[in-house]
């Protein structure tokens, strides 16, 4: 089965190796494509074939490995996440394989081919980051900060209330003087105690998981009876989401330092490689898009109404 | 004593009222506000840290004696930071610059990638993968 889709100005030519792997994965991404494909990602495992000729039986049970050059890219994620992800650039080739199907996480289906999407989006002014992406209207906002900051919830209040959502985990942005926002995943991934505040997306339900120590809810955006529009947009705003018991929502200074490091540091640890390329695209971003923390406070509606007044 | 940035692993961006300075290969990053903005610059082209107190306006109120010991403070932070190495091959700025206020050098570090790495993909997963710790 074969798949075309966007990651931000890339295009990718999915081939799943079997109609299982594409079920797995194709209904997480977010923007299908007609466009002329920069790359073909081939996605295969170990079942129905050899594994490919850099993984020996060392590599199988070793630590994480990973090479990032102008020539290509690749990543072994290690005995314990085994997936393996290359990108040749001037083969314009990229390969995904894994040695069993079953074996592929939640936060993986959520997020498939992350690491190769960050390759392929290294030669380019675009850089995927660790935060949610919403927008109202033409007025995209980049929320940003560490595991449990909120992103998701404020996304998926964001959607429930008729604004874009580009993604509550993962987004793309385009890092150069006119910042843009745009969505690789058509997923989410909400925290079991916040389920019960988003009736609405109950139809979108896939599965429970039970990742990192905490039971979550896996959101399929697709499936939806009044599919959201999974969009991106110009980018207005970078927030840092920082709850401090705010009784209303409060903006505030805060230090590029600080959003650098809730940025850069999920993103590191997702997508190994080009540290430096990565982090030179985010300082760009932030000297045309100064941040401000945000404390939403306890109401999404008021929180919604503040950052549409902020953007306007 | 001059130094240099210790590598190019260090990074660092000039946001007018802030200085960032990332090191890639701890994944830290250092926010510096007030005179630690002109003394992270002038250090980095090679100023000796022997002549930068006289770079600030001395006052009654702020003494050079104090200026010097904040100096101090801030380059001994650095280093031990692993943000700025002694250097002798770096050539010393050939204008000083006219005295500027001084203010308290601010630096503040960031470690979000540190908890992060407590329950990376190489060093602590359990076996059902990253990013489950070995007792999840």
């Amino acid at each position: 089965m074969r798949l075309s889709v966007d990651v931000g100005p890339v295009t990718v030519d999915l081939r799943f190796e079997s109609a299982r792997m594409a079920e797995m994965f194709a209904p997480a991404l977010a923007v299908r494509s007609d466009r002329p494909a920069d790359y073909v990602l081939q996605v295969s495992s170990g079942e129905t074939g050899k594994p490919p000729a850099a993984i020996d039986a060392d590599l199988l049970d070793g630590e994480m490995r990973f090479s990032a050059d102008k020539d290509g890219y690749a990543l072994w994620f290690g005995r314990y996440a085994q997936t393996l992800h290359t990108v040749d650039y001037p083969a314009r080739r990229a390969a995904y394989w894994i040695p069993r199907a079953d074996d592929i996480p939640a936060w993986e289906r959520t997020r498939p081919f992350l690491p190769a999407f960050q390759a392929m989006l290294s030669p380019t002014d675009w850089v995927a980051v660790h935060a949610a992406g919403i927008a109202d209207g033409e007025r995209g906002i980049l929320l940003v900060g560490q595991g449990k900051a909120g992103k998701t919830s404020l996304a998926l209040a964001a959607l429930e209330a008729g604004w874009r959502f580009a993604g509550d985990d993962f987004v793309a942005v385009r890092a150069d003087g006119d910042p843009a926002i745009a969505p690789l995943y058509a997923t989410a991934r909400l925290r079991a105690d916040m389920a019960g505040r988003f009736p609405a997306l109950r139809p979108a339900e896939r599965e429970i998981s039970h990742d990192d120590g905490e039971t979550r809810h896996e959101l399929q955006l697709r499936a939806l009876h009044s599919p959201p529009s999974i969009t991106g947009a110009p980018l207005a705003a970078v927030l840092l989401l920082r709850r401090r018991g705010a009784p209303s929502p409060t903006f505030s200074p805060v230090s590029n330092a600080a959003v650098l490091s809730a940025m850069a540091a999920a993103t590191a640890t997702a997508t190994p490689g080009y540290d430096a390329i990565r982090l030179r695209k985010y300082l760009r971003l932030l000297a045309v898009r100064p941040p401000l923390a945000f404390d939403p406070g306890p109401d999404f509606a008021a929180a919604l109404a503040a950052l549409r007044e902020h953007v306007a | 004593m001059r130094y240099a940035p210790s590598g190019p692993e260090v990074i660092m961006q000039d946001f007018g009222d802030e200085t960032v300075v990332a090191n890639l290969e701890s994944g830290l990053f250092y926010s510096l506000t007030g005179s630690a903005i002109p003394l992270w610059a002038w250090i980095a082209e090679g100023a000796s840290t022997d002549s930068l107190a006289e770079r600030f306006i001395v006052t009654e109120d702020v003494p050079l004696a104090g200026i010097s010991d904040a100096i101090e403070g801030f380059v001994t932070q650095l280093t031990g930071e692993g943000l700025i190495a002694p250097a002798t091959d770096t050539p010393a700025p050939t204008a000083s610059p006219a005295p500027i206020q001084f203010a308290k050098p601010g630096i503040e570090r960031f470690d979000d990638l540190q908890g992060l790495l407590l329950v990376d993909p190489i060093h602590d997963v359990g076996p059902q993968g990253w990013p489950l710790r070995p007792n999840d």
